[in-house]
């Protein structure tokens, strides 16, 4: 039977964090009332002319930088024509035969190994208005449409790889890794539920040993690491049963079912797209002057590679703590807010709790490391508490829940959670002495060897605290006294 | 490069119009005419010229990122069909799709 290899690239839609659209002052937010945020640019009203936000530039080039792309001071913008009632304009704005970005690379690990992904270019480009479907769940069935053109004009990178991929779970390695770029480089937040970053696959399938690539299909509109990796194993199966039934792979776009694990086609040859596209007449040539870029290039923020590293070697961070941390941007964003409080704390013991405690509390109660009430200020002075003996670590534990529920601030809880730990000697002393007092037998067994009989002596003065003793303390305090008699 | 009838029906497939043949038969050397003025170019001597998209050579003017506030649009005034505050557009694909 023939082997096939498999050959993946993969192009990625991200949404640059701008305050505004990329030709128009609107707002770009997610979630607001329907065409609330709109102007005529983004109705492609008659003489509006589109002005280009240099925020969106910024973002660009610094992602291109990111991915060791070269940058060309030099693109301009192209009109992408076709018709669709979720693109007011009848064109889209986007970049062709020169965009910001050329040749670049991006490396990823699979299975304990790197490998070196090709980056072919980052343009830049509008993203298109949202249809609304009636009557059905998707547009099939539908009776009619609602266009809602808030998303119309949003900034948009098109960040385009080389077909250097060999397998779904390599697809999803590198999805991962641009999702950690494009977010800890600060252009775009990385939300694949709400659409801020999409991805289009173009598989296709060759016997192995041949040189050329096989035909491939586009499979669109991948919003999530599963989908992604489900899709790409889905189309690989039905081009595999296609061809060695006799078939062959036709170019064209399809589009992936969750529900029904398969790929459909979207248009068919007969309608490909023909785009025409031209330079835009409303906008002259983008050029990034020396200067501008220079400035650029001192600004761009800590390249994730370059964090990774610092985490382990200047922080002390286990590699999956440092996982867990660079999975996603709000847990890192309130890391480094939590060890800025107090600089004396070590950050490792505050990320121990960010990745442990807090991190499973936040996920079982479906809240979030941006939503929750428990601040990264009340963390430091928390394990501030823990490290100066105040509290226990078991005491920590229910804080935590406590002040995720009220926001109210560690030092306030511990009075209403039974007050401090005790960590006085001369109070705990009179504690253990009187439970020695009661349990004369138990001595005579700790001194005849048996040293784990200490731990029943332990829990009688930790009943008689109230469970506030401080347990080294009163360890110490037990093995001294029986010492002593 | 000559423009023959496939070509002038591709276009307007690619615009959407619809015109009856006789009008194709009217457009078509209109079309061809326009063409033919681009092989004037030919003439000039034009060796080592960049191609040129625009003509001048001025840059493109940039914005800072400040939302402003829209005055209202009356968008629901320029929609043919306006339905919960949105543009109401009628069934995209036809019924027998999928």
């Amino acid at each position: 039977m023939t082997e096939f290899e498999v050959v993946i690239g993969i192009e990625v839609h991200a949404q640059l964090k701008t305050k505004t659209k990329l030709f128009s002052t609107a707002a770009n937010n997610f979630g607001d009332d329907v065409n609330t945020n709109v102007t005529p640019v983004c109705l492609g009203m008659p003489g509006a002319l589109p002005v280009l936000n240099k925020k969106a530039v910024e973002f660009a080039i610094t992602a291109g930088l990111a991915l060791d792309c070269e940058i060309n001071l030099t693109s301009v913008f192209s009109r992408k024509n076709y018709f669709y009632p979720d693109l007011p304009k009848g064109y889209q704005i986007s970049q062709f035969d020169l965009p910001i970005c050329g040749l670049g690379h991006l490396d990823i690990d699979v299975d304990g190994v790197t490998k070196r992904i090709g980056i072919t270019r980052i343009h830049m480009e509008e993203d298109a208005g949202k249809l609304l479907h009636q009557g059905a769940d998707g547009i099939a069935g539908s009776t009619h449409s609602l266009v809602d053109l808030n998303r119309a004009g949003t900034p948009l990178i098109e960040i385009v790889s080389e077909p250097d991929m060999r397998s779904a779970s390599e697809a999803k390695a590198y999805m991962v890794a641009l999702r950690e770029i494009v977010q800890h480089m600060g252009v775009c937040d990385g939300n694949m539920d709400q659409g801020s970053m999409r991805a289009d696959a173009n598989v296709s399938i060759r016997p192995v040993g041949q040189k050329e690539f096989g035909t491939r299909a586009e499979v669109k509109n991948l919003n999530s690491f599963r989908s992604l990796e489900r899709a790409i194993n889905v189309e690989v199966k039905r081009q595999k049963a296609l061809i060695l039934s006799g078939g062959t792979v036709i170019q064209e776009t399809r589009n992936y079912d969750d529900a029904t694990q398969s790929t459909t086609s979207l248009r068919g040859k007969a309608d490909a797209h023909d785009y025409r596209y031209f330079p835009e007449p409303d906008l002259p040539p983008l050029i990034v002057t020396q200067d501008w870029f220079k400035t650029i290039k001192e600004a761009l923020p800590e390249h994730p590679v370059a964090k990774r590293e610092r985490y382990a070697s200047e922080l002390g961070l286990s590699q999956f703590e440092i996982k867990v941390l660079m999975g996603d941007i709000e847990t890192d964003t309130y890391f480094n807010a939590a060890i800025l409080v107090n600089t004396e704390i070590a950050p490792k013991e505050i990320c121990k709790w960010v990745v442990g405690d807090i991190n499973a509390l936040l996920k079982e109660t479906e809240s979030s490391f941006s939503k929750t009430k428990l601040s990264s200020a009340h963390l430091a002075e928390m394990v501030d508490l823990i490290l100066k003996g105040t509290i226990s670590g078991k005491m920590a534990k229910d804080m935590i829940g406590k002040m995720a529920e009220t926001g109210d601030a560690p030092a306030k809880l511990v009075d209403s959670m039974g007050g401090a730990q005790i960590s006085d000697e001369g109070a705990l002393l009179e504690a253990v002495k009187a439970v020695l007092d009661a349990n004369l037998d138990v001595i005579e067994k700790i001194k005849n060897g048996k040293k784990q009989a200490a731990g029943f002596l332990m829990g009688q003065v930790m009943k008689a605290t109230k469970g506030k003793a401080k347990p080294d303390l009163v360890s110490k305090l037990i093995f001294e006294e029986v010492k002593k008699r | 490069m000559s423009i023959d009838k496939k070509d002038l029906e591709h276009v307007l497939k690619l615009a959407h119009l619809d015109i009856p043949d006789s009008e194709k038969e009217e457009f078509l050397p209109q079309l061809q005419r326009t063409f033919s003025f681009m092989k004037a170019m030919d003439s000039l001597p034009l060796e080592g010229v960049e191609p040129s998209a625009y003509a001048n050579n001025q840059a493109q003017f940039l914005r800072e990122d400040t939302p402003e506030n829209q005055a209202d649009l009356y968008m629901e005034k320029n929609a043919p069909d306006w339905d919960q505050g949105c543009f109401s557009v009628p069934q995209i694909l036809s019924g027998g799709e999928s």
